[in-house]
């Protein structure tokens, strides 16, 4: 109903956070990004954006990826890389490879760090092209298919004729699901899980055994689960 | 499986998140019964609980909870359990506090669509034994209970189109909106009786703000001076606010009748040139240096009476033809104007002419060995550095006193490259926008005081000023003016518009005359602002949706031909063709025959095509749109590199959405003149209804713009918005009508099934089915 310009007395009139959120949305990026980065808060999803930052940052660690952060054996190389590809040393295959491990969140099918990728979305071009995801070229988190550069998909894309609505008229097409609201709101452990679940499977965490053991402890925290057998007994740990 | 977990494979580690997120699947997805938000709650309780104790936690949870909804709805009687079933979604938009408020509004149309459908082709039950007048009366209770519940259009032939496919839903939809827009009695009541209640309201108002502690309160510093922030005037200072509008959207109306000039211009030069048998260019560059060297025959004439010392070379359009030193010298009268109006008010321009000898010899002319002037204008093969420097510098071009020796054609020659630009049109036109920015403060102080204001006189012949008191003003009849009233230029004018008129000047005065960082973050925003916006398909459509919604809703537009109409206004006028429309207009031309004639009349009118686009152009509501005014240097110097801010491709997809919004404007423009408004009442209607993007205080331009780019939008639809729905309650009712119809059929929702972001987009239900859907729009 937003698409009505009359809507915009919603936004205005419905509550104060209504009304607040209306206003930070407004905000310029130019002010917004760069605040939103150092605190590590998205405003408008309303939640962390490098989630392991947020859980460092609960625990005294430093468990980011920062900003410019990049798997230790790779960093340093893009500038050799790129040198090395206009001299054919280095094949673009190879190049391909290591940027897919570069960053645990994936934008327009580069991998890069959870705050790089904020910064990228600001650019709304761009963003609208990452969601449109034309023919899958940036990956399909679905099937597994990977994206032009090689990297996995970390976002779960609408359907192809949703995205080309969007695209063409601004309008999302949604599907409904029986206690989605609920799901959210009374069980927000749910996300915890899911972003804990997410973290796991990062290259990040799975080097660093004392930060699995602490993950899996804080998925079955968030399940409800005391902490200790289960969840180890069940996957042979 | 790995005994540690560091040392899982990849899909031993998707399979580990996998059944994670099983675990945690949502527990209703299966239930097929409404469920109230804290019965929904109460049910993830137990999913936790039986998460803490039983083995199997998902399998429980499941259990459990569809156990504990169940039991609940069972538990409801079986007329209420009827009742939650057949409740429909209707109008009702999830978290939209505003449908509740336009939701009475739609019950004399549900009165009356309950009461047709007794009446209507549709047969009542043969097990109905009620009679018609209780059916009828009954049908129009529930109507005017539950609006959106009943409808003109019949039940059979909607569940018969919609059955057909996507299609015939999409006809089911329409043919239930119009109908029921047929059907609303709002519809047919006269504009002045729909709109009492407002008129009621806003005299209220007025009443409440004439008192006199109210008016104290207006009037009090601190609350004037938050009105006035957010562009709100009253009193005199009010009426000086409207003559500075004014002027400004004159200001504006001229520099693009000076584009049209330009290409008019261009064109009687082509023509000059191909009589003459030389290129375009070549023409050009003789028009520049003749006209800088002083050597049109008139220039020789004035440098000879002055006695100058610098001799002009020969000149070269005197080679070229009679006519095209004619077209020259018409030029160079132009400039001179422009330099001798600067002049005359006193500008403080540091240009060639001005700097003269008291004998009047154009002595620093002669330094440079020019004889006269045009600005020196960065062109396309400035380097980086120039382009830097001009960047930082705090002055327009034509400002800057000239440091360099010859002319633009020789400078260029010199450096091999375009340093300055050459094309003596471009310059023209760029030289008269700038010439307005500057005069425009003048041209206001003279508007507010021959409007506001009264010339100064003397006092009386043995008037005695009171010992002690401030010293009293008279006018030129000897009679004293209100003692609110300040010298200006040997004028008087109240305080209020001196003080407006202060203000508004940093809103006017050169564009270019800011701090470096303000600069700085100027450009970077616009910049972000025109790749946010411009080649986003979703931007455009939705920006000519809310043009047509607007002009409907607001302008009371409802005559599509209107378009059209307007759309055969643009194509007349059209004046900066690219290559590929020239062509098509040639090619269509040939095939049709036909042209479109500036001169027709337009229906119910009265005025031709030209008289209405030129009319729209000075009253400022031609190019008053989102587009802004960019400064026009920085617009000239187009750029080939995509993502820079002057790249061509941008540019021309702003250029498509402003020929729409262009369109949008002319339409209502063309639909009030028809209904009886004059030209002001009816660019005033074009402006409410689509704003004019200029009209922001200085402190919304200063602060408010910056921080929020898309302020002006929604600074102007808001306030614009509250008016139409309290001034128009017909036509809001028509958003009931179209929610409604889109949401028939649709069963109740639960709020509790829509995440809170897509609540928060007021989304509205395309289908009723578990898997199906919701739309919203996109930010911006």
């Amino acid at each position: 109903m937003s698409y009505l310009p009359t809507a915009e007395l919603n936004k205005i009139f419905t509550n104060p956070k209504s009304f607040a959120n209306f206003v930070g949305q407004m905000g310029t990026p130019l002010f917004k990004v760069p605040l939103e980065i150092l605190m590590n808060w998205d405003t408008f999803r309303e939640r962390p954006i490098d989630f392991m930052e947020h859980l460092g940052k609960t625990h005294g660690k430093d468990w980011g990826e920062g900003f410019f952060s990049s798997p230790v054996e790779y960093e340093g190389k893009l500038g050799e890389d790129i040198v090395g590809v206009a001299r054919g040393d280095v094949s673009i295959k190879d190049v391909k490879e290591r940027f897919s491990g570069e960053g645990s969140a994936s934008f327009l099918g580069i991998k890069m760090t959870p705050k790089q990728k904020h910064l990228m979305q600001a650019i709304v071009l761009l963003g609208e092209l990452d969601r449109a995801n034309p023919w899958g070229v940036f990956g399909d988190e679905v099937t597994g298919k990977k994206s032009w550069l090689g990297a996995e998909r970390t976002t779960n894309d609408i359907s192809p004729a949703a995205r080309l609505i969007r695209a063409a008229i601004g309008a999302r097409i949604y599907q409904r699901e029986k206690g989605a609201k609920a799901r959210y709101e009374g069980a927000s452990s749910a996300y915890a899980v899911i972003e804990l679940s997410n973290l796991l499977g990062s290259s990040k965490v799975s080097r660093n055994p004392e930060l699995v053991e602490h993950t899996l402890s804080l998925i079955q925290q968030a399940m409800g689960q005391e902490e200790g057998t289960e969840y180890k007994e069940r996957f042979g740990l | 499986m790995a005994e540690n977990v560091s040392e899982l494979s990849e899909k031993e580690k998707r399979k580990l998140v996998d059944d994670l997120l099983r675990n945690i699947r949502n527990p209703y997805t299966e239930a097929d019964v409404p469920a109230s938000k804290e019965d929904i709650i109460r049910g993830l309780d137990d999913v936790l609980e039986g998460m803490r104790s039983g083995p199997s936690p998902a399998s429980q949870a499941l259990d459990l909870t569809t156990q504990a909804v169940s039991a609940g709805y069972e538990a409801l009687p079986e007329p209420i359990q009827r009742g939650v079933e057949a409740t429909g979604q209707g109008a009702k938009v999830v978290g939209s506090k505003f449908m509740e408020f336009l939701g009475p509004l739609d019950k004399p149309r549900g009165a009356l669509a309950g009461a047709w459908e007794e009446l209507g082709p549709e047969e009542a039950s043969v097990t109905d034994e009620r009679s018609m007048a209780r059916r009828i009366w009954e049908g129009m209770g529930e109507g005017w209970r539950d609006p959106s519940s009943k409808s003109y259009f019949p039940e059979q032939i909607r569940t018969d189109l919609a059955e057909t496919g996507t299609t015939g839903k999409v006809a089911s939809v329409v043919g239930d909106i119009a109908a029921n827009v047929a059907g609303d009695p709002l519809t047919y009541l006269a504009t002045p009786l729909v709109s009492l209640p407002y008129h009621g309201l806003k005299w209220v108002a007025n009443f409440i703000a004439g008192t006199r502690p109210m008016q104290a309160g207006i009037n009090a510093a601190p609350v004037r001076t938050v009105l006035e922030a957010f562009n709100v005037y009253v009193g005199d200072a009010g009426k000086a606010k409207r003559i500075m509008d004014d002027l400004r959207r004159q200001k504006r109306g001229s520099n693009i009748l000076s584009d049209r000039e330009e290409v008019l211009l261009n064109e009687e030069l082509a023509a000059i040139a191909a009589r003459a048998g030389v290129s375009v260019p070549e023409l050009k560059s003789a028009l520049l240096q003749d006209i800088e060297t002083g050597a049109l025959p008139s220039q020789v004439d004035e440098a000879r009476a002055r006695g100058d010392k610098y001799i002009a070379p020969e000149s070269e359009l005197g080679r070229v033809s009679d006519e095209a030193v004619g077209f020259a010298e018409g030029e160079r009268k132009v400039m001179s104007d422009i330099l001798a109006e600067e002049q005359a008010a006193g500008l403080a321009v540091e240009d060639i002419m001005r700097i003269t000898k008291e004998s009047g010899e154009a002595e620093r002319a002669a330094e440079l060995g020019i004889g006269g002037f045009y600005p020196h204008v960065l062109g396309k093969g400035a380097t980086l550095s120039e382009r830097v420097n001009s960047w930082f510098s705090q002055a327009l071009p034509y400002a800057i006193g000239r440091g360099v020796s010859g002319t633009v054609r020789e400078i260029n020659n010199a450096r091999g490259r375009t340093v300055f630009m050459d094309d003596p049109l471009v310059l023209r036109t760029l030289r008269q926008k700038w010439s307005r920015q500057a005069l425009f403060s003048n041209r206001m102080l003279d508007r507010l005081t021959s409007e506001l204001g009264t010339k100064l006189g003397k006092a009386p012949e043995g008037y005695v000023h009171p010992v002690g008191r401030r010293k009293t003003l008279f006018d030129e009849a000897g009679n004293p003016l209100p003692a609110d009233f300040v010298k200006i230029d040997g004028h008087a004018i109240p305080a209020e518009a001196k003080r407006i008129l202060d203000k508004q000047l940093w809103v006017v005065r050169d564009p270019k005359r800011l701090n470096v960082p303000l600069k700085a973050f100027d450009e970077v925003q616009r910049w972000w602002k025109k790749y946010a916006l411009a080649l986003r398909p979703a931007w455009h459509s939705r920006n000519a949706f809310s043009n047509f919604w607007n002009n409907w809703f607001i302008g009371g537009l409802t005559n599509p031909k209107r378009y059209g109409q307007a759309a055969a206004i643009q194509k007349a006028m059209q004046f900066k063709k690219g290559d590929i429309v020239s062509d098509i207009d040639r090619l269509a031309g040939r095939l049709t025959g036909k042209v479109v004639d500036p001169t027709f009349k337009v229906p119910g009118t009265g005025m031709t095509r030209e008289e209405i686009w030129e009319a729209a152009v000075n009253s400022g509501i031609y190019e008053a749109g989102l587009y802004g005014t960019d400064i026009e240097q920085a617009a000239r110097a187009a750029s080939n590199v995509p993502f820079t801010t002057e790249w061509k491709g941008i540019n021309k997809a702003f250029a498509a959405g402003k020929t729409v919004e262009n369109n949008a404007r002319i339409a209502l423009f063309i639909d009030r003149l028809a209904k009886g408004d004059n030209i002001e009442d009816a660019a005033q209607m074009v402006r409410r209804a689509l704003f004019d993007y200029a009209d922001l205080s200085p402190f919304e331009q200063r602060y408010m713009k910056r921080i929020f780019p898309f302020y002006t939008w929604t600074r102007k639809n808001i306030p614009a918005q509250l008016h139409a729905v309290l001034q128009h309650p017909d036509r809001a009712n028509k958003i009931n009508i179209i929610v409604g119809g889109i949401q028939r059929d649709v069963p109740k929702v639960n709020d509790d099934d829509i995440e809170q972001w897509a609540i928060d987009q007021f989304p509205i239900m395309l289908s009723g089915k578990r898997q199906k859907i919701l739309i919203h729009s996109s930010p911006h």
